[in-house]
């Protein structure tokens, strides 16, 4: 429905507005709070300690951020390619639906955060572990969800296909793709969360650079002010990239499946 | 020689499908299923659910193979889907995110040829059941008889020589279904059409067919194949003919009599 401009400002403005102020009301409290009760930086830092060690470390954070995007990104990536591969073979070949399915599905009871360890023996350091830990966390939802999809148009349907002797490859590119988008973006949008907080726990376990680097030797070295800055930086870093999927969502997903 | 196997569509002969459910016995859905279509003819398959007329559909339509005999249309073995078939449905089964002369397209698309040769076409096949003002609209902004409509029109895209149609109106409220059984009639007329025809509703069985098919339950066999003898073109005023009173007469008696109700309640 096509509103007038000011009718959508007012809109935006009555639906932003409140939590804005919540925010901010919540920000003036905490600074209060840690004046007022005289609590140690280290501690609790206050917002303008926070901010103040934003601007001293300007210099290092773009960096750190763009280590954990890197990681991340990658990680969900060759999660999209490699679990939307697995749906279409499972769901081509019944054989691999009966054997690799279900030890797919086992393998995503085991808290894959807990392999971390092992990746750092295995494979070092350097970003890689990371993007295996991110890859890990986000291939399942994609799995699920994307199968979930291409399962999901009427049998009939197919029937329909099948009576024109349609090739399965067509099959797939006019009928069970389409149908499978909406499906394989609810998988993304959980994907894309988890995918950060993998990210992190990765940099936990062992690096040299990230923002979950910064947060723990922040802690460690009591530049807690810093610890804060790079959380928040997470925060929006997560903000940001479910937005990109968000839009990426608006984009190509034209129809709803109709919840039975 | 020659010449009976040009006016035969199909020949179902001696045809049995069985069906095996995990941890049960094999549910025997066909049993020896022997009848004939005349090429153009309109042939209802009526009987109880379950007695197998959707698996036999289905058989003609080359999407199953039957465990024993064997089927032929147009005088050559059916052994998997071939050219010139339109199958409905009782769901409209289009394509949520496609308009509706792209629904109606799909067909041509899956068949790998060019979509713009039967654009034509296909607007005047939209045209013909009323929703020439609707070719660009999304399925869900259309009622279930408009979409059921445009179902229609996809089976008759590609001018197909038999129509396979599986309860295509049994989703329908009363009004639209006679509505749409005087439109399939119409349709048919105007076209050398094969149509078989799977539904529950007798009078539409009468009212459509040149015979009708009566079905028993369990296994699923052939009881009666009746000849409709009300002249054609037929129109709503056929039901005032004492001909469609008999024959629905007739029709009832038969399912009534195989017991099939009884089953139909389980
Ligand atoms: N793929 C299948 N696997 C197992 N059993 C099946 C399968 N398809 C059909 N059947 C069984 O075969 C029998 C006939 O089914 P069918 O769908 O052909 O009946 P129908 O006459 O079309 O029924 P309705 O009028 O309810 O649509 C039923 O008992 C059904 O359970
Ligand atoms: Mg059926």
């Amino acid at each position: 429905m096509p509103n007038p401009p000011a009718g959508m400002l007012a809109n935006a403005f009555r639906d932003y507005f409140p939590p804005a102020l919540a925010i901010l009301a919540l920000i003036l409290l905490w600074e209060a709070l840690a004046r007022g009760l005289g609590i140690q930086v280290w501690l609790l830092p206050s917002p303008t300690a926070v901010g103040r060690a934003t601007v001293e470390w300007a210099g290092l954070l773009p960096q750190h951020t763009f280590a954990t995007a890197y990681v991340t990104l990658a990680g969900f990536l060759l999660s999209i390619v490699a679990g939307v591969a697995i749906a279409l073979l499972v769901t081509i070949s019944p054989f691999a639906m009966k054997t690799l399915y279900p030890i797919l599905l086992g393998l995503q009871s085991l808290p894959k955060i807990a392999i971390a360890p092992l990746l750092l023996m295995w494979v070092g350091f350097g970003p890689a572990s990371k993007i295996i830990i991110v890859f890990l966390v986000c291939f399942f939802p994609i799995v699920v969800s994307t199968v979930t999809g291409l399962t999901s148009p009427p049998l009939q349907l197919i029937d329909l296909a099948r009576s024109f002797a349609t090739p399965l490859w067509r099959i797939y590119l006019k009928i069970r793709i389409p149908f499978a988008v909406p499906y394989l973006f609810i998988g993304l949008k959980v994907s894309i969360t988890l995918a950060v907080t993998g990210a992190v726990v990765g940099e936990f376990v062992a690096a040299k650079e990230g923002l979950g680097f910064l947060i723990l030797n922040g802690v460690q070295q009591f530049n807690t002010p810093l610890a804060f800055s790079a959380m928040i930086i997470l925060g929006a870093l997560t903000v940001l990239l479910y937005g990109c999927v968000a839009l990426a969502e608006l984009k190509f997903v034209t129809w709803q499946p109709r919840s039975n | 020689m020659a010449a009976a196997v040009e006016l035969t569509a199909y020949v179902v002969a001696g045809v049995s499908r069985r069906f095996t459910v995990e941890g049960g016995a094999p549910i025997a859905a066909l049993d020896d299923v022997s009848f004939s279509v005349a090429r153009g003819e309109f042939v209802s398959l009526v009987g109880p659910s379950g007695c197998g007329k959707s698996t036999l559909l289905r058989l003609l339509g080359g999407l199953d193979t039957p465990d024993q005999g064997h089927i032929s249309y147009g005088g050559h073995r059916v052994e998997g889907p071939y050219a010139g078939v339109g199958m409905v449905f009782q769901q409209p089964t289009l394509l949520p995110w496609r308009s509706v002369v792209e629904n109606v397209l799909l067909p041509i698309e899956l068949m790998g040829e060019s979509r713009s040769l039967y654009l034509d076409r296909a607007h005047a096949l939209l045209d013909t059941v009323g929703l020439a003002g609707f070719t660009d609209r999304r399925p869900d902004e259309l009622s279930g008889g408009m979409q059921q409509r445009v179902g229609i029109c996809r089976a008759f895209i590609h001018d197909p020589g038999v129509l396979l149609m599986d309860e295509p109106f049994a989703a329908l409220d009363l009004l639209t279904r006679d509505e749409m059984t005087l439109e399939l009639a119409r349709i048919c007329q105007a076209r050398p059409v094969t149509v078989v025809f799977v539904t529950h509703s007798i009078a539409e069985a009468v009212m459509l067919s040149d015979r009708v098919a009566v079905m028993s339950a369990r296994p699923g066999r052939i009881r009666e194949v009746i000849e409709v003898a009300l002249p054609r073109p037929r129109g709503p005023d056929a039901e005032a003919n004492p001909v469609y009173h008999d024959t629905v007469r007739r029709i009832k008696s038969l399912i009534y009599d195989s017991g099939a109700m009884r089953r139909n309640t389980s």
